[in-house]
């Protein structure tokens, strides 16, 4: 580079504002004197006025900065779509893993479905009292638990459990409720039918005292409506039924056939006995649970109360203590309310078809029905107990009969007058012309929605246990309920007179139209 | 007294603001997205401008400054703070313009001469007599590597240590350029001169 065009540089970065305080003192000197540096300067501020002048900012662009945050949102937009789509890749890595944990230990779900299942058996089964506390049984209940395979599950009597076998052999249970009535006092009439002296009183008490103090681990119930049943529990309705009839028939025979067939004989007690403690030596652990959202079978190790008196025992210096805390404890266990809500809880149980495959569930306003399709029954043997079994149940049938009041029944010509001595909730008059379903339904102590009464009635579809109860009286007198085939006869003639009405009608609209044509017509000749 | 309080105020640590360049860089690399527009705001037209000045073409800025941004965004977690967040935005919006010349060139190659050989839009016959369009003109017939100093100078305003910094290069080098744009400049225009000073 020359000197001189060395010197324009200077220049141009002197014009431009870039020198040193220093440079440019030397510069100007150095313009000053110099006529051709001048010039050039004058020259390159023209050009740099030129090119400043020459370009004027753009003008914004709108929509620039939309673009660019789309575009932007494009270009991540791979990485973000991945984002979007972890959880499922998660899942998907999870099922891969899962996939490969499976294939080489399948029984992880199973174990852990177990053990969520027996934390969920744990729950429910804490508190489990026995239901002797909660429903206080006496003599009564345990006579009736023998010969009609009932007990009941509260103080009230509100409601109660129900034993059973199907035809096929099956056991089950139900619960139903019960409208509260006066106390049946089966056993008193089962003594006074027997004609039992004071000896053979005692006896029998005894004997059932021993059942109950048996009966009492047989029956757990808790706050948390949960229902334990012993797998013993169907022997033992079996080892008390069978036990207190033999007794009946040693005691007094000639009695005992008056509700018992001839032919049947329950004279080898000494067996019966020797069954009868088979049933309640043999320890069962196993127990079918009934909670509001399941039911299962689990083993129960229950014998707290036993264990306590035993301890008692053996310190007897604390006893006095230690037995007033016992009647406290034994107070306390008594307030327990109990009480299965089946129309809310248990009606979900039903519908989510949740329990096990073992129990089966039906279920309808006034019961709870569960059949135990598989679960291990102990089995104890009683000599001819099938055979012996009809008899006994056509005994307990007929010694109900037998004790039942007989209703006197008074028929009029517009009423029928059910009445039953000494028990008036089941004591009814019926109007005939005032029908009134739901008065016969409270007859039964239960207030049912009486078109569902004409539904069933009219479509066969709602089988609830308390509408069959009320069944046979209902076909009686719903005869006098049904006015559909009144109705449709005077419907019938209703359409025929409307028909001739309409019919009328047109003919007059005929005439009517004809007339007016006519008349019609004349005007125009006019 | 008044120039002690001068050089009080002078020596205090300078405070940055909340919304300047680095502050809104921090919070985007801690995770703040929304102050990637904020810099989009303060700087889309410079670098529009840059862009347009640099290839005397409006119809590709849009593209150009968009690509800019978006290296940026790509970017910016990876921002040293050692320079000015201009210089970088600048230098890469040259770098942009080097490399659209540069395909381009590349095709002019292969498409038709009348094609390839597209006059910078403010060239149009229409507007020869307008003096800003013919010295548009001059300039657009400057080299690229003089070019460019001389627009971020006089128009931009850069000083010749953003422009060395910018184009990656001397700042002797920006100097030399300068002037030689400038003398290349006066050659293009000498026949008009007369007109034109």
């Amino acid at each position: 580079m020359s000197r001189e065009s060395n010197n324009f540089e200077i220049l141009s970065a002197y014009l431009d504002g870039e020198l040193s305080p220093k440079e440019n003192e030397e510069l100007e000197a150095k313009i000053k004197s110099s006529l051709e540096l001048q010039k050039k300067l004058e020259d390159l501020k023209k050009i740099k006025k030129l090119t400043s002048d020459s370009f004027k900012p753009l003008s914004p662009s709108p929509f620039f900065e939309t673009r660019l945050f789309a575009a932007i949102d494009s270009k991540k937009s791979w990485y973000k779509r991945i984002l979007k789509w972890s959880p499922a890749i998660g899942l998907g890595l999870a099922a891969a893993i899962l996939m490969v944990v499976l294939k080489f230990s399948p029984q992880v779900f199973e174990n852990l479905i177990e053990e969520q299942k027996s934390n969920i058996a744990g729950f429910y089964k804490e508190n489990l009292q026995p239901l002797m506390y909660t429903a206080d049984l006496n003599n009564e209940d345990i006579f009736n638990f023998a010969m009609y395979k009932k007990l009941p599950l509260d103080k009230e009597d509100k409601q109660f459990i129900h034993l059973g076998e199907d035809k096929a052999g099956k056991e089950f249970f139900e619960i139903k409720s019960e409208t509260p009535k006066q106390p049946e006092n089966n056993f008193e009439k089962f003594v006074v039918a027997l004609e039992l002296n004071e000896i053979q009183k005692d006896q029998i008490d005894s004997i059932i005292n021993q059942y109950a103090v048996e009966l009492e681990n047989q029956i757990l119930v808790n706050n948390d409506n949960t229902l334990a049943l012993n797998s013993n529990l169907w022997n033992y309705q079996k080892a008390i039924q069978t036990d207190l009839l033999a007794f009946a028939e040693t005691s007094n025979k000639q009695k005992f056939h008056k509700f018992v067939p001839t032919t049947v004989s329950i004279s080898s007690r000494p067996q019966v006995v020797n069954n009868v403690q088979k049933v309640r030596t043999t320890k069962h652990k196993g127990y079918i649970v009934l909670t509001p959202d399941s039911i299962f079978s689990d083993d129960i190790d229950y014998d707290p109360i036993k264990l306590q008196l035993i301890t008692m025992k053996e310190k007897e210096a604390e006893l006095e203590k230690r037995n007033q805390k016992l009647l406290t404890e034994t107070e306390r266990l008594k307030e327990i309310q109990f009480h299965i809500k089946y129309d809310s809880s248990w009606k979900k149980l039903h519908d989510s078809k949740s329990w096990s495959k073992n129990f089966n569930i039906t279920f309808d306003t006034n019961r709870c029905k569960v059949e135990i399709s598989e679960f291990d029954f102990p089995e104890i043997y009683f000599p001819d107990h099938d055979s012996l079994m009809r008899a006994i149940d056509s005994v307990a049938m007929n010694f109900r009969l037998y004790s039942k009041f007989i209703p006197k029944i008074e028929y009029f010509d517009n009423k029928i007058k059910i009445e039953i001595e000494s028990d008036s909730t089941n004591s009814y008059e019926f109007d005939y012309y005032e029908f009134n379903l739901d008065s016969l339904v409270k007859a039964e102590g239960e207030l049912i929605d009486s078109l569902h009464m004409y539904n069933w009635h009219n479509f066969n579809f709602f089988s609830d246990s308390l509408v069959l109860k009320s069944l046979p009286k209902l076909k009686n007198y719903l005869r006098y309920y049904d006015g559909a085939e009144e109705f449709r006869e005077q419907m019938k003639e209703l359409s025929k007179e409307m028909r001739k009405f309409r019919e009328e009608m047109s003919e007059w609209k005929n005439e009517f139209r004809k007339e007016w044509d006519h008349n019609k017509d004349e005007d125009n000749q006019r | 007294m008044n120039s002690n309080s001068k050089n009080e105020k002078l020596n205090q640590p300078q405070i940055l603001k909340l919304d300047d360049d680095f502050s809104l860089i921090k919070r985007f690399i801690d995770g703040d997205d929304s102050t990637f527009r904020l810099l989009v705001q303060r700087h889309q037209e410079k670098v529009r401008n840059i862009i347009y000045l640099t290839l005397s073409q409006s119809d590709v800025v849009d593209d150009l400054a968009q690509e800019v941004f978006i290296t940026v965004h790509k970017n910016l977690k990876n921002f040293r703070f050692e320079s000015q967040f201009t210089t970088w935005l600048y230098r890469i919006t040259v770098n942009k313009c080097k490399d659209y010349l540069r395909k381009k060139n590349v095709r002019k190659i292969f498409v038709p001469i009348k094609e390839a050989d597209e006059k910078p839009e403010y060239t149009s016959s229409t507007e020869t007599d307008d003096i800003t369009k013919i010295v548009k003109e001059a300039i657009a017939k400057l080299p690229y590597k003089l070019r460019i100093p001389l627009l971020l100078k006089d128009i931009e305003g850069f000083s010749y240590q953003e422009i060395a910094e910018t184009i990656n290069c001397e700042m002797g080098t920006v100097k030399s350029r300068i002037f030689r744009a400038r003398e290349g400049l006066k050659k293009i225009l000498q026949p008009i001169e007369s007109e034109l000073m």
